[in-house]
């Protein structure tokens, strides 16, 4: 992992840094109304560099600028584990969000749009914890409307509060408004294609594949604390076997996990 | 007119949107029941072709509402359905998450989110075991789903698009050879 290769010299870096801004903001601050959407930072706890990327400090500070990613490695090192990397993607902003879940929508053929954002949020970028996603996950399932849905309002919310779950909830759904209106009208046009539905069927079962890699992570992760092992089999055959209703196995299962978290945790302290 | 139009889009789908829990599929026969017996919109055979765009177009599932908007009143139709079935359920989640977000540090909360991890996990597996059944693929596309599973975990950094495609390509030729 590079993290901890980075993070020597981030805070070298970092004091740089701060020697900067702390000449900027009598000179910055007050002279701007409002931070642009695009640089916008959200999350709860701004990275230093952060108000030092106001427009009209750019000149003087493209260096404060270059060195955001380094801020992040230490704000990542006391995050829970799991976190594998997303150099190179920067803080998570509403109009990134907004723009990763419109490319997601857009693109996500075949019900595998979970494991995409597990991909992009959790894997590639991590902003999101692989615990935080899990939970989040549950919550989005348990409660009615698209799974996907539910589960980007709830990781919305926690990377930029209720802007960020709009943002996303927006960006979800406006791909694929036209995308299934555009096809409706392929399809009237040139309905009987045989090509086109096996290509696609191909597409969904390699997307399945993306849903694989979080159970297989997942999975890895639970048998750190075995009891969830048997939470996790319990649910998926109940639910994936049997066809049992979704929300009654949730609420039980859901009970029966927490109560075992809750003794693990008093247990700690 | 055109307003009643509307209005009987949002007392249709407005209430499907609470009752569509674990997703779209659960909701999938009574909006067929609403829309062709009792509304009269649609034919069953256009309900079926519906769905299957539906499914084949990228996103969610449930956008077979913004079909069934379009086909019954054009743009702003395919808007309203979409908002009255997709809108309800999203405010809700949002409050749920408003209401508990304010409390993560808390012990409870802490217990919460450990706790309904594994119940995700498990629910993911249990909707990958469904979209497998439902996909028609049976062996063959376990096969496929297996070998982009391993492509993935071993290249982490795998074009996921291009992946796709590949699949896509691969099941095509192998339906013309086979």
């Amino acid at each position: 992992m590079p993290t901890g290769s980075g993070a020597s010299s981030a805070y070298a870096m970092d004091s740089f840094d701060q020697l900067i801004l702390s000449t900027i903001p009598t000179t910055v601050t007050g002279s701007i109304p409002s931070i642009p959407l695009s640089v916008m930072h959200c999350n709860a706890a701004p990275a230093p560099g952060f108000r030092a990327t106001l427009p009209s400090a750019k000149k003087m500070l493209t260096a404060a600028r270059r060195e955001t990613p380094m801020d992040q490695d230490i704000g990542r090192q006391n995050e829970p584990i799991g976190l594998a990397g997303g150099h190179g993607f920067g803080q998570p902003t509403i109009a990134k969000l907004f723009f990763l879940c419109l490319r997601v929508g857009l693109i996500s053929f075949g019900g595998g749009l979970t494991g995409w954002f597990y991909r992009e949020l959790v894997i590639l970028r991590g902003w999101v914890s692989e615990e935080d996603f899990y939970s989040s996950q549950a919550v989005a399932q348990m409660l009615p409307g698209p799974n996907i849905a539910n589960l980007v309002i709830c990781l919305g919310e926690q990377l930029c509060g209720s802007p960020g779950a709009l943002a996303c909830c927006t960006g979800i759904f406006i791909g694929p408004f036209f995308c299934v209106i555009a096809l409706n009208f392929l399809f009237e046009r040139f309905s009987g294609i045989d090509a086109i539905q096996v290509g696609t069927s191909g597409i969904a079962f390699a997307a399945i594949g993306l849903m694989w890699v979080i159970c297989l992570r997942g999975i890895r992760r639970a048998m750190k604390f075995p009891p969830s092992l048997l939470v996790v089999a319990a649910t998926a055959i109940a639910v994936g076997v049997f066809h049992w209703p979704l929300l009654p196995v949730v609420l039980s299962m859901g009970a029966i996990s927490v109560g075992l978290a809750w003794r693990r945790i008093s247990h700690e302290e | 007119m055109k307003n009643n139009v509307f209005l009987t889009l949002i007392s249709v789908f407005v209430p499907f949107s609470f009752l569509s829990i674990g997703g779209g599929s659960s909701i999938i026969p009574g909006i067929q029941h609403e829309t062709v017996a009792v509304q009269g919109w649609l034919t069953p055979q256009e309900f079926v072709n519906l769905f299957a765009v539906a499914r084949a177009a990228p996103g969610p599932g449930m956008m077979l509402s913004t079909l069934i908007g379009w086909k019954i009143a054009g743009w702003l139709g395919a808007v309203v359905a979409t908002l009255a079935l997709m809108g309800p359920s999203a405010l809700l989640c949002y409050a749920v998450v408003k209401l508990t977000n304010t409390h993560r540090e808390k012990k409870w909360h802490r217990a919460f989110r450990e706790g309904l991890a594994p119940v995700g996990i498990g629910l993911t597996v249990a909707g990958s075991i469904m979209i497998l059944q439902l996909s028609g693929g049976g062996i063959w596309a376990a096969a496929i789903a297996a070998l982009s599973t391993a492509i993935m975990l071993a290249y982490p950094n795998v074009s996921v698009l291009g992946l796709l495609i590949m699949a896509g390509l691969v099941n095509t030729a192998a339906h013309m050879l086979g």
